[in-house]
Order: C-alpha cells, then structure tokens, then sequence
C-alpha cells in the first residue's frame, strides 16, 4: 500500500450529509479539487426536520453523485478511496450518507474512511487558503468553536455553552419574520441605533441564549428591525471575535481562519481583520463554496487520514452524531508545534 | 479622588488579551493600573458597555472579596471614562514560580489557599480563573488576584469550574504533587463550606471533567 501512495495520485470520492446539505466532491492526494457537487434540502417553514432531510438526500443523492462523477472526469473504477463524514451531526442524515458510502465502498470493494466533519471544514480551508496551522472559529447553524492544532489533535479553546451562533442569528431572523441568515445582517446595515444587550463571554467560551431572548424582547418592545439586527449581529460577532483574539493570544498562532456557513459573513470577517492587526497575526479567506457543508471536504480530509492508514472496516462504520473534534489525532499535522 | 493627574505611570507589567497592566506611582506608593483597552473591531458604542460594565463587576467583585476577608489588592481607585482599576500592588511571588521551586513550602500552603477559597464560594463568589499564576504568595501569605472574570453566583457549577482549573492546571504542570496539593486543598476548603457542600462540587468537578469542555482551558498555563 505505501509504494501505491508514493508513486501513483490518489482519488478519493467524499460523501457529505451532515444536516440539510448532501454533497458529493471528488478530490486527489496532490490536493485537487475535480468536482464538489451538492444539493441542500429547504425546509418549507421552521428548521431541518431529521427524518425528511434524511428522505431528501436519499431522493436526490445518485443524481448529485453522478453530476459529481462527471465533472470530475473520472469514471467511478478510477476511485481509489471512499470517504464519509461519521459525525458530528443529525443521525437520520448521517445514516443516508454512510449508507451510500458502504454500498459503494462493497461494490467497488475500496477502502473506506469515516471522516470528523468538523476536522474536514478545517482541511479544506486550509487546503484552497494555503493555511498551514491556522487558529479556528468554526461557526454554522449547529457548531461555535474556537480550536487549533495542539499536541497531536485539534484542541477546542472555547466552544458555545448553549446554541450555535448561526443557530441563535437564524432563530432570530424567523423571529423578527426577516428570515434566517443572512437576513439579519443585510437588516443590519439599514440600523443605526445599537442596543444593549447581554454579552456573556466565559474565558474562552461563550453563551447565546440569554442574548437571543433579550433580542427577541426588544423586537417584541417595538424596536425597529434594522436597529435590533444590527445589535444582535454586533453582539454575537464581537463575542466571537473576543474569545477568538484570546486564543489567538494564547496559542500565539499566526494564521486565522474562520470556517462553517457563518463564515460567510462580510462583516464577522471584517471585525476579524482587525483584531489580528492587533496579534501580528493574518486571516485566511476560504472561497464561500468550501465555507458551507461540501462534499469535497469529506474527500480531501479522507484522504489525509487515508494516508495515514486510517480506514474502517464497513462493519464497523456506524455513524456518531455526537463527535468531537478533539476526539481524534491529525497525525498529518506532523510534530509541528507539539 | 482628586483626578488622573495623580497617578504617575510607570513600566507595563502585562499585557493580556484584553487589559494592559501598568505600574504606577500615586503619593510614593507603588500601585497596579489594570486598564481594559478599546477593541478596534466592536462597535464603539457596544465597546464602551462592555468595558465599562466589566471594569464596574471587577471592581465590585473585588471589594465584595475583601469585605468577606478574602485576601486580594485593595482597590485605591476606579476611573470609568478610561475603564481601569487603581489597586494594591501585591509584592511577592505567584504559586506558579514557588511550586516549581518549593514544592513542600507550596504544600503547606494549599489548605490556607482551600480556606480562601471556600471563603469566597461561600460568599457567593467565583473567580473564573483560579490557577498558580493567579495566586500571590506575599510575606508567605497567598493573595488571589486578576478577578477579571469573576463574579456573584451561589450556583455549583460556577464554583465547581473554579476547582476543575486549579486542579486541571497542576495536573498538566506539577504532577508529582497535584494530589497531595489537591487533598490539603481540599480540607482547607472543607473547612470553610461544610462537609456536604464540599461533596457536591467535588461530585460536579468529576462531571465537568467527563464533558471536556473545559479541559483545553488547561493549555493556557500549560506551557
């Protein structure tokens, strides 16, 4: 196997279903992106149901993987690897994904690699930003944390005590009937007035709850939206930004990226500038298509652990929906700074 | 308090993520200036409150503290408009340095430091940051100081966390006599909080533990 690795490119094809995005990408072992196809399930009203997000992966998947197969230039005998994303994440998702995976893994009998979502959104940051030992804020709908390569694995520094950012912006973009994200902070630039409200930092942690509740009442006392978009958004940003620059501080990391679908924000972005002026730190810009849930992720983090002969039996591959990103060594990261 | 004009600036002692420490002079005596400085990213006005109510809860925290009778500097001064507290320059060294020195002097230490503690809990205080570095050995009494993320709560698990990180931090850096520092800890603190309430932060330490949220906190003194 190891000769295989030194002399010939590998393809790795990576399934992705975490939560409302199904993605397929096929990436290789010199850090090629060939294709990163997806679909993302839209619930009518409120947010993801497990099972029917579930069943809409389930529907849409061989039309996405076949798009994925196709642009990529490849038939599927030329994969040589099979990566799934194991967890964290909603089971029902998860399940349909690892299914394919195993079904595909059999009949093209190909190892298979069960891939850290959250880990996979770091390498495929690094990987299209040219990173290289970033500090991460990884902020979606269901995840806050702030972690960073550290003695062997990727250590969280502060996480969310309570729900996501992106979850506590959404909840209140459906709230104030703007709409989730990125209604809120498009609402936001048409504030003028900043309220007040509860800013709970704890260490490196944060909390959102108290501030989501605090923001709802002011929508609800007539303060108008823009004015109470513009407050929550500030309160959360600069809450990340803060536990952020503490690390940053901490860890004395050159490098600072921000991953996960709020990524996208310009304004989270913008504040992060300047704090790392501050550290004599830069921040790392990941395209908005590797921000977001993405099949390509799961293929390139597959093949990093492939590579370091970390594979599993299908048997033995069940899902885990409650994975932690410090759960697992990055031995890709080699002895650097540990 | 006659104004600013007062206070002589001397040396910056520290600069930490969010305050800069300076020594400062003020009628020959040598004083702490612990000032939370502008953050350039937040939004001004929200940059204000925050500093400004987070300079008020130190300093309340802190005063509380002494009038319980747990040793920590006397704050001489509060100037909002600039966020930074005047307070008692503590001489001496941190456990940090004397654990890594004087390892039976530290241990006499630990039931004195259990007691301070459990004075405080019992107050109705947290200090949020409990590791050597943030304890003073001054005239070979300890000293707690940097309350920066202190606060009133009677809850366990506030309390709980103050424990987890003094144990967490010499675990990960004086292992050879973190349980022998933790036991004497332990029935100094006892002594303060009763025998029942001990258990169930003890009980609430393991529980925090198994979460490992907390344990990368452990690598900020870790070094």
């Amino acid at each position: 196997m190891i000769e295989a690795l030194l002399d010939k490119s590998l393809i790795c094809l990576g399934v992705e279903s975490t939560a409302h995005t199904i993605g397929f990408g096929v990436a290789t072992s010199e850090g090629e992106i060939l294709s990163n196809e997806l679909e993302t399930y839209r619930p009518r009203t409120g947010g993801i149901h497990p099972r029917e997000a579930a069943q809409h992966h389930a529907y849409v998947a061989h039309e996405v993987l076949r798009r994925a197969i196709q642009k990529a230039g490849i038939s599927v005998e030329d994969i040589d690897v099979i990566a799934f994303s194991v967890g964290p994440g909603l089971g029902p998702c998860l399940r349909t994904g690892a299914t394919i995976a195993r079904a595909l893994a059999l009949r093209l009998n190909k190892p298979l690699v069960p891939v850290n979502h959250g880990i996979a959104h770091i390498e495929i940051g690094k990987l299209v930003s040219g990173g290289v030992d970033p500090l991460v804020l990884y902020v979606a709908g269901g995840n806050t944390l702030v972690t960073a390569y550290h003695e062997g694995r990727y250590r969280i520094f502060g996480e969310t005590l309570d729900i996501a950012a992106g979850n506590c912006l959404d909840s209140f973009g459906i709230f104030a009937g703007i709409g989730p994200m990125p209604a809120p902070e498009l609402e936001a630039r048409k504030g003028s007035r900043l309220y007040p409200l509860p800013v709970k930092v704890k260490g490196m942690d944060v909390s959102f709850s108290g501030l989501l509740t605090a923001a709802e009442k002011l929508v609800r006392s007539g303060v108008c939206v823009s004015d109470a978009s513009l407050s929550i958004t500030e309160a959360v940003y600069s809450m990340l930004v803060e536990v952020l620059e503490r690390a940053l501080a901490l860890t004395m990391k050159k490098e600072v990226m921000t991953v996960g679908g709020l990524a996208r924000s310009k304004r989270l972005r913008e504040m992060i500038d300047e704090m790392v002026k501050l550290h004599d730190a830069r921040q790392l810009y990941v395209k908005d298509e590797y921000l977001g849930d993405n099949g390509a992720m799961i293929a390139w983090a597959g093949l990093l652990k492939y590579m370091h002969g970390l594979i599993v039996e299908v048997s033995e591959s069940r899902v885990r929906p409650k994975l932690r990103i410090d759960e697992e060594e990055a031995p890709w990261m080699g002895k650097k700074n540990s | 308090m006659d104004g600013q004009e007062e206070f002589i600036e001397l040396d910056v002692i520290k600069i930490g993520a969010e305050a800069v420490i300076h020594k400062v002079l003020w009628r020959g005596l040598t004083l702490i200036a612990k000032r939370r400085v502008p953050k350039p990213y937040r939004h001004p006005d929200l940059d204000k409150e925050i500093r400004k109510k987070r300079t008020i809860n130190e300093a309340r925290v802190m005063h509380r503290s002494k009038m319980l009778g747990v040793p920590c500097p006397a704050i001489i001064h509060v100037e909002l408009s600039t966020s930074t507290i005047y307070m008692q320059y503590i001489e001496g060294r941190d456990l940090r340095d004397l654990l890594n020195s004087d390892a039976d002097q530290s241990l006499r230490l630990a039931w004195r430091i259990g007691e301070i503690v459990g004075k405080m809990h019992r107050g109705g205080i947290y200090h949020g940051d409990i590791v050597p570095s943030n304890i003073m050995i001054s005239d070979s009494l300890p000293v707690l100081i940097d309350f920066g993320l202190s606060g009133f709560s009677s809850e366990i698990e506030e309390q709980a966390i103050d424990i987890h990180l003094l144990e967490r931090s010499l675990r990960a850096n004086h292992p050879a006599i973190a349980d022998d520092f933790m036991s004497r800890f332990m029935d100094g603190y006892r002594s303060m909080v009763g025998e029942d309430y001990a258990r169930q932060i003890q009980e609430r330490v393991v529980e925090i533990r198994k979460r490992a949220r907390y344990v990368a906190r452990g690598l900020r003194h870790g070094e």
